[in-house]
């Protein structure tokens, strides 16, 4: 069996290249992002760094971990889940060949075996490859990281001789988990088929594939129910993820029910023209074809418009709900803090510093103890100015008892693991904490503390940003132009340009992690549609061939196919969508929950973008694919039996 | 054509036949939609003879060669084949049976496009997990009269030479009963006649049973029986034929 499967696929290669690529892009992502988390795990700040040079150590880290963790499964996913499906379908395309083998002989397990034969081989070459390729990913990753605002020059990077250990287990086990799939199917295939014309098995919905897109459509609903709108980006990015992924798949398996429906639609306009009629045909037919063809284009469009969708909703509800939960009308960014003269200003009501320093935090412990906080985020503010323009909702206590010598507990304490500590040391400063700031989108401080118990020095030359109140009946215009004249004041905005301002600098960090996670899976998904839209029209020689003698031009031919792609394409396009909505609608009522306001942000730009780029990409190949199956003279085909 | 072949060996009848049915019955579909294939169908094929299906189309042909071979399955009767009653086998006796008992040859040569001719023919053997003795698999190949053609591709070699293979294929386990399936469908004459002398001369020198169906009289004519099938039934059977004979027989049938 092990040679028959080296024969076969030295005979037909083509059937198993994208499988082969999909498992070296697959090892060589795991293994530089291996190294990459492997390097954040080992690299500590130096004992001589100061906090803030500790902080971004630990941010790089952390950063790091996070994303290369995503990156590890998404790999390894995607590899299986493409190799198993390229697989699964040169069994279909191959039905004929091994119900041959069946005849001849060969029992159900000698067929599997055949299969996982194939696996093997392909697993071990794209290990090779993908341990060839791996350098150049590190480099890439490194650079998509550095993008997303981690610094991987922070990190010691080293390639330990293990990793190829590393890369063995994920090139051959994603290669064996996919063909293993594959390999059941293969087993089901009786000897008869040989001497049957067709080689799609009658029912295409089987029960594995309800089973799938239950089990994955369920969740992916509940996710897409209980989406929240959390303060962290990783997590609402995982959560989407789930759904997405989820989703999408559950959909790929339903969409064998979804292509007759719309080759339907389509056949309202398409059957007057010959072209349109044939292509319509060719998908009711090959509605497993179809189906294989479609899945990728529903993973790529959810996964990038999904994930780029949660990102401008979650960036677009932090910038609401920063101008929700403050009544300053200007703010005013500056060096070192200028409150005081802010204050002083004709027109201005109330002035409140904020300024973020850097300072060592301990939390009281409940059995007593001092428990060190990991880079903390202290901002000091002037209370009673701070009372009169922030409204973050609180969880516990009342900011009425927010005085020098107490502190209150900022939005992201909790995230931090601070915990409910009836004390706090801040600089070697005891606290008592008066009250807990809710959760938010946006995050922020961990402890706000007042200026007056933080060292002068800190504060002199920090940036500080100040919340302006103007009075009634000032002109903020008026207020604005005299604010802009003080020394010191580099930036003076009114609250929702500086609301804005900051979430498109979010967003464009955001954006870094974006395109890092959807570019690898936006690169699996166009290699998997090429793949099979490549896999299924070169199968398809001998109907071309027909439809030639018939009377079809090599054009009409050519242009069915590629219309038949188009129509695929669409399909993908509108489940995709369906999956986008789902995941952004869950979001969009999660932050109507917690702000009051729905904010639904959809990348339209990108998705119209995507649906041509992936619609012209699967016409594209189908029209190569079937000009170069048309190639050889039709009798000649029609006439051949091997 | 002068027929100078000798009488069959049936004649003694004291063997057992290498296949027989017994009162098979297959339909396919349910309700008003069912289409009765075979219909209560009995038939031997004694061992060392050649025995011809013919009929109309539609008339079971194709159906009585499959569940005579055990590629479908009857939903009445019997097929005893060397011994084994096929209808109650397991999927894997009927797998074990086509490495060692049964071979099939069909219109369309069902060759392995990857395999060279002599690894074509090997595969059973190996499937089987058998010793491949490669002087065995020349030797076959040889006695079709492809010797040297045992590293050729099938899209390499003639439709006349890839049926060879595919014969040579079904030979070279020494099966019970050879199952050939319009053999002759997609050859021009001269090769056609060539495969039917072949099979002819498996029968008489080597003592190979064959079942065969077609619908060529001339093919027919090489059989040493022919069964006629109608709706299902067997309404005729001619014992030692001439092509004219069965081609009149087939003639009223389907008139």
């Amino acid at each position: 069996m092990w040679s028959i499967s080296l024969r076969t696929l030295r005979d037909r290669w083509t059937l198993f290249v994208g499988a082969l690529l999909s498992v070296a892009l697959g090892v060589a992502l795991v293994q530089s992002s291996t190294v990459l988390l492997v390097a954040a795990a080992r690299t500590h700040p130096a004992p001589a760094s100061t906090p803030a040079e500790a902080r971004a150590v630990r941010e790089t880290v952390e950063g790091m971990s996070s994303l290369m963790g995503i990156s590890i499964f998404l790999a390894v996913f995607l590899s299986v889940f493409i190799i198993g499906s390229t697989m699964a379908f040169t069994v279909v395309e191959r039905r004929r060949d091994l119900a041959l083998l069946r005849l001849n002989g060969a029992s159900r397990r000698q067929v599997r075996r055949l299969l996982v034969g194939e696996g093997l081989v392909v697993g071990l070459a794209g290990t090779g490859l993908g341990a060839l390729l791996a350098p150049l990913s590190t480099a890439v990753e490194g650079r998509l990281v550095h993008r997303a605002g981690l610094d991987a020059g922070l990190l010691h990077v080293g390639v330990p001789a293990w990793i190829l250990l590393i890369d063995l287990g994920a090139g051959v086990g994603s290669a064996l988990a996919g063909a293993f799939v594959a390999a059941r199917r293969a087993g089901r295939v009786r000897p008869l088929d040989a001497l049957r014309e067709t080689g799609e098995q009658s029912r295409v919905m089987t029960v594995a594939r309800w089973t799938w897109a239950l089990m994955l459509g369920i969740p992916a609903m509940v996710g897409a129910m209980l989406a929240q709108a959390s303060g962290d980006v990783l997590v609402a990015i995982m959560v989407g993820l789930l759904v997405i992924v989820a989703g999408s798949i559950a959909l790929q398996q339903l969409s064998p029910l979804v292509v007759p429906l719309v080759a339907r639609l389509l056949a309202l306009p398409a059957r007057r023209h010959v072209v349109g009629e044939l292509a319509q045909a060719g998908m009711r037919d090959g509605v497993r074809r179809s189906a294989t063809t479609a899945g990728p284009v529903i993973v790529l469009f959810g996964l990038v418009v999904g994930l780029l969708g949660i990102l401008e909703t979650q960036t677009e509800a932090s910038r609401v709900e920063r101008v929700q939960q403050s009544s300053a009308q200007l703010v005013v960014v500056s060096h070192g803090d200028v409150s005081g003269r802010v204050a002083a200003t004709p027109g201005v009501t109330v002035a409140s510093p904020e300024t973020t320093v850097s300072l060592p935090v301990r939390v009281r412990t409940p059995r007593g103890g001092w428990a060190r906080v990991d880079a903390p985020v202290v901002t000091a503010v002037d209370p009673a100015a701070y009372r009169r323009l922030t409204h973050q909702p609180l969880a516990a206590g009342h900011l009425v008892d927010f005085t020098g010598g107490r502190a209150v507990l900022g939005p992201s304490a909790s995230d931090d693991g601070l915990g409910r500590p009836s004390a706090v040391l801040v600089g070697g400063r005891r606290l008592a904490v008066v009250a807990r700031v809710a959760t938010t989108i946006a995050g922020g401080a961990d402890v706000v503390v007042d200026r007056d118990d933080v060292p002068v020095s800190l504060l002199a030359h920090a940036e500080t940003t100040t919340f302006v109140g103007v009075a009634p009946g000032s002109s903020a215009g008026d207020v604005r132009a005299r604010l802009a004249g003080l020394s010191g004041v580099s930036r003076v905005s009114t609250l929702q340009v500086w609301a804005q301002h900051l979430a498109h600098q979010e967003g464009r960090e955001n954006n870094g992690v974006m395109e890092a996670l959807a570019g690898l899976g936006g690169l699996y998904a166009f290699l998997s549609l090429v793949n099979a839209v490549a896999i299924g029209t070169a199968q398809r020689r001998r109907e071309f061939a027909v439809a030639r003698v018939t009377g079809a031009s090599r054009g009409q031919v050519v242009s069915a196919a590629a219309l038949e792609s188009l129509g695929v394409g669409a399909i993908g396009v509108a489940l995709g969508s369906a999956v986008v909505a789902g995941c952004l609608l869950g979001m969009r009522h999660g932050i109507e929950g917690t702000l009051g306001v729905p904010i639904l942000e959809v990348p339209w730009t990108l998705g119209i973008g995507l649906t041509v780029a992936a619609l012209a990409a699967g016409a594209g190949t189908a029209a190569v694919a079937s000009w170069s199956a048309t190639r050889t003279a039709p009798v000649l085909l029609v006439a051949a039996r091997e | 054509m002068t027929d100078l072949r000798p009488a069959p060996v049936v004649a003694s009848g004291a063997t057992t036949p290498a296949l027989a049915l017994h009162d098979v019955r297959r339909s396919y579909g349910r309700g008003a939609g069912t289409v009765t294939a075979l219909d209560g169908v009995s038939l031997e094929v004694p061992a060392r003879t050649w025995t011809a299906v013919m009929g109309p189309s539609g008339s079971g042909k194709s159906t009585l060669l499959h569940v005579a071979a055990g590629l479908e399955r009857a939903d009445q009767g019997q097929v005893w084949l060397a011994g084994h009653d096929l209808t109650r086998a397991s999927d894997q006796m009927l797998t074990r049976l086509r490495r060692s008992e049964i071979g099939f040859c069909f219109q369309s040569f069902n060759l392995m496009g990857a395999l060279t001719a002599a690894q074509n023919v090997a595969l059973p053997l190996r499937l089987g997990g058998r010793h491949v003795d490669k002087a065995r698999v020349r030797e076959v190949l040889a006695s079709v009269g492809l010797a040297d053609r045992a590293r050729h591709r099938p899209r390499e070699l003639s439709g006349g030479q890839q049926q060879r293979v595919a014969i040579a294929r079904a030979l070279v386990t020494e099966p019970a009963v050879l199952f050939a399936d319009e053999p002759t469908g997609a050859l021009d004459t001269a090769s056609a006649r060539s495969v039917l002398t072949m099979l002819r001369n498996l029968v008489d020198q080597r003592g190979q049973t064959i079942a065969m169906v077609t619908h060529d009289p001339a093919a027919a004519a090489r059989a040493d029986t022919v069964v006629f099938l109608a709706d299902g039934r067997i309404v005729d059977r001619l014992e030692r034929p001439d092509a004219a004979t069965v081609a009149a027989r087939l003639a009223a049938l389907e008139g």
